[in-house]
């Protein structure tokens, strides 16, 4: 578990820093969410429920600065953003286009390791 | 009592599911008839010859009679006629028994020992890929899938699309290259279709698809390699996870969205998250709708899943079209591995020294453990053998002393260089524990001249700060675009100047490449293994029983096969799969009560 947490810690923080070039400069880490503010994310998942169409999604939408929308079938689109946009913001915005839609952000998922080959996740305490 | 029953039940399968007795083969226009006891010869002819019928011949001891029966009479029909006649007591078709056990000629078919387990010993002589086999390796005979006496009534499941979502498949590799989806004609000419890389181009630089693909549908009984479930197959490669094992939510549900669109009635997918995702879930849904069953690994942590803070999904979602599948060892116990929950994961299947088809072959560099040698290092880096589990390069170069903290504002690299030629595909894996200063940064970069990556190198992993909790994570990595004979590989630390912590350490580091060819094999185990077992098993039951809904085949494949003393309450059913029981299921016509007359 402890694996996963930080695999899905790497992920939020690519998605962070998606808009950075793939070269040799370091990026800045990622900042802290500040207190009482909805996670935002580079990336949503917009499950919608009835004939959702990307052209009906890319006009609700106009409001946010968003980089493309991406269909990945039945209903569903991956929505990259410039700036970052909560979940929750997102649902509310398309609630108010009449737009029935689930809102997710991306999850990480792994092969289940091949067990046993060699040792992962001991734990060995750095010491001052 | 007994003849009530067993005539009423007769009529009711008749009628609940009129295909049942045509399930089994059965010799046309033909059945048997038992007489009660006492009845006289007059009348057991008056009854044969009132329904048009003559005698062949008597069966000896048992009673039973051979009928012939006139041209064109349905048999399903003479049964129940025959049923209700007072002087029977019982009637059933001739049914056709073949030599049991249909053996394929394969010849890597004696490891297969979840096909049918002999007690062997599993090894990797003859596969080609590295011996990777798990202890204890030895089982117990007769502890398989039963699959010898299935392939008595089906092998071939072609009529079946199977989805393999995961790493891709290498369908050029000599067990795959006749079972491959066809693409609805030319659409997708190479069986599948790449979301990680948006092609149609259809590779596997990881393996696990192809393993996955070998064990649904290895072409049987073709004097080669190993035995699918299914000896001809349609498999569809839907590619999702990197050459590392890792995808994301877009990508699993871009690849179940096209599997259920493009045909496919089962879909298999060994991979795992730890939270619910309602865009997952969602698409598991649509391909309930299209009546498709998702066969998912319970997952490999040895882990309760029905705990609230251990989930794994896809397993744990609970649509009624999903199978979620533990692991079993040779001698039908839970893997050590295996994840198991009492009411999220459904039932086991062998997952423990499975063979199965393999994209190619590997060479493996493992960085030394002691020394490090070639390394350039820049700011204060140490090569680093004080700790048992890990031993690698740490920044700063003493841990344990009171004051060991990387320095404000360092920017220090280490980065050696290695040969990387030949091979399509190269992943990196290394061991890490940080504990850096928020603001701080650790990275990772290679490059294709020897020189310091750091230097317009491609960045492998941009700078991610924080703490691994004193837990060494395992990362990995796919490097292909700078495969060369001489490949740097860098890790670089920089502080901000606002603070410091302990710092870094890398070790357990391998540099792998992986060159295509047809003709590997591996043995590998986990829950991914078990899994296409039971999706192979979906697969017959569908073209075994074309009229079978999603849920049928749920149904069969839970309500049969044998109860497992290891799964008992920690699985829904307690069974591991039986291929044979699970062809034969009925499910039971529901209502039914047996009365006295």
């Amino acid at each position: 578990m402890k694996r996963r947490r930080f695999a899905a810690t790497l992920l939020a923080m690519l998605a962070w820093t998606t808009s950075c070039s793939s070269t040799s400069e370091i990026q800045p880490s990622p900042t802290e969410t500040p207190v009482n503010r909805q996670p935002v994310f580079a990336e949503l998942i917009v499950s919608g429920t009835n004939a959702l169409s990307e052209n009906r999604l890319r006009t609700a939408l106009k409001t946010l600065d968003f980089q493309r929308i991406e269909s990945l079938g039945s209903d569903q689109f991956l929505i990259v953003f410039n700036t970052p946009v909560s979940p929750r913001e997102l649902e509310t915005l398309l609630e108010q286009q009449e737009i029935q839609a689930q809102v997710s952000s991306q999850q990480t998922y792994q092969l289940p390791e091949s067990p046993g080959s060699r040792p992962r996740g001991k734990k060995i305490r750095l010491v001052r | 009592m007994k003849h009530v029953i067993t005539s009423s039940l007769f009529i009711l399968l008749s009628i609940v599911a009129p295909e049942s007795f045509a399930r089994t083969p059965s010799v046309p226009g033909e059945i048997l008839v038992k007489f009660k006891s006492g009845v006289s010869a007059a009348s057991t002819n008056y009854s044969i010859f009132r329904q048009g019928a003559f005698r062949v011949k008597r069966l000896g001891a048992g009673g039973f009679e051979q009928v012939q029966l006139p041209d064109g009479k349905n048999i399903d029909l003479a049964i129940q006629e025959f049923l209700s006649d007072p002087n029977v007591e019982a009637a059933q078709p001739n049914y056709i028994y073949k030599t049991l056990a249909t053996v394929p000629n394969d010849t890597q078919y004696g490891k297969l020992w979840g096909l049918k387990n002999t007690g062997q010993t599993v090894n990797n002589t003859g596969l080609g890929g590295p011996d990777s086999h798990r202890s204890p390796n030895t089982g117990t005979s007769g502890l398989d899938m039963n699959l010898e006496s299935a392939w008595d009534l089906i092998t071939d499941c072609s009529s079946v699309v199977v989805a393999v979502v995961d790493t891709g498949v290498n369908f050029t590799q000599e067990d795959l290259v006749d079972n491959i989806w066809d693409g609805n004609v030319g659409s997708y000419p190479n069986g599948g279709y790449d979301f990680v890389l948006g092609s149609n181009a259809m590779s596997d630089p990881n393996g696990h698809g192809t393993h996955v693909a070998g064990t649904i549908g290895a072409a049987g009984n073709n004097g080669m390699g190993t035995t699918g479930v299914c000896w001809n197959a349609k498999i569809m490669g839907v590619r999702v996870m990197d050459a590392t094992g890792s995808g994301t939510t877009s990508r699993i549900v871009q690849g179940v969205n096209f599997a259920v669109t493009n045909g496919a009635k089962v879909i298999n997918l060994s991979v795992g998250g730890s939270g619910y995702d309602s865009a997952f879930s969602t698409a598991i849904t649509n391909a309930r709708t299209n009546g498709v069953v998702i066969v998912a690994a319970a997952g490999n942590d040895g882990a309760n899943n029905d705990a609230s803070g251990t989930p794994t999904y896809p397993c744990n979602y609970t649509q009624d079209n999903v199978i979620c599948v533990a692991a079993l060892t040779q001698s039908y116990g839970l893997a050590s591995f295996s994840n198991y929950g009492a009411t999220s994961v459904d039932v086991g299947a062998p997952g423990v020294n499975i063979a199965s088809a393999w994209p190619g072959t590997h060479t493996t560099t493992t960085e030394t453990t002691t020394g490090w040698s070639g390394w350039t290092l820049a700011g204060d880096w140490a090569y680093n053998n004080a700790f048992t589990n890990i031993k690698g390069i740490s920044n700063p170069s003493t841990y344990d002393s009171s004051a060991a903290t990387y320095a404000n504002s360092a920017d220090d690299i280490a980065y050696k260089s290695f040969n990387l030629a030949g091979g399509q595909v190269a992943t990196l894996e290394f061991g890490l524990v940080m504990d850096l200063a928020s603001g701080d940064g650790f990275s990772v970069a290679c490059k294709n001249d020897g020189t310091s990556p750091f230097t317009a190198g491609t960045t492998v992993q941009s700078a991610v700060t924080g703490s691994t909790d004193g837990y060494i994570e395992t990362l990995d990595y796919e490097i292909t675009s700078c495969m060369s004979a001489t490949t740097s590989i860098g890790y670089r630390l920089t502080s901000n100047g606002a603070g410091v912590d302990l710092g870094l350490m890398v070790g357990n580091m391998s540099v792998k490449t992986l060159t295509y060819n047809s003709t590997t094999y591996n043995l590998i185990s986990g829950t991914s293994m078990a899994t296409p077992h039971v999706a192979g098993l979906a697969a017959l039951l569908f073209a075994y029983n074309p009229s079978f809904t999603y849920a049928d085949v749920v149904s069969a494949i839970k309500n049969s096969g044998d109860t497992v003393t290891a799964l008992s309450g920690k699985t829904t059913t307690g069974r591991g799969v039986d291929a044979y029981q699970a062809l034969l299921y009925i499910s039971p016509p529901s209502g039914v009560t047996a009365e006295s007359p």
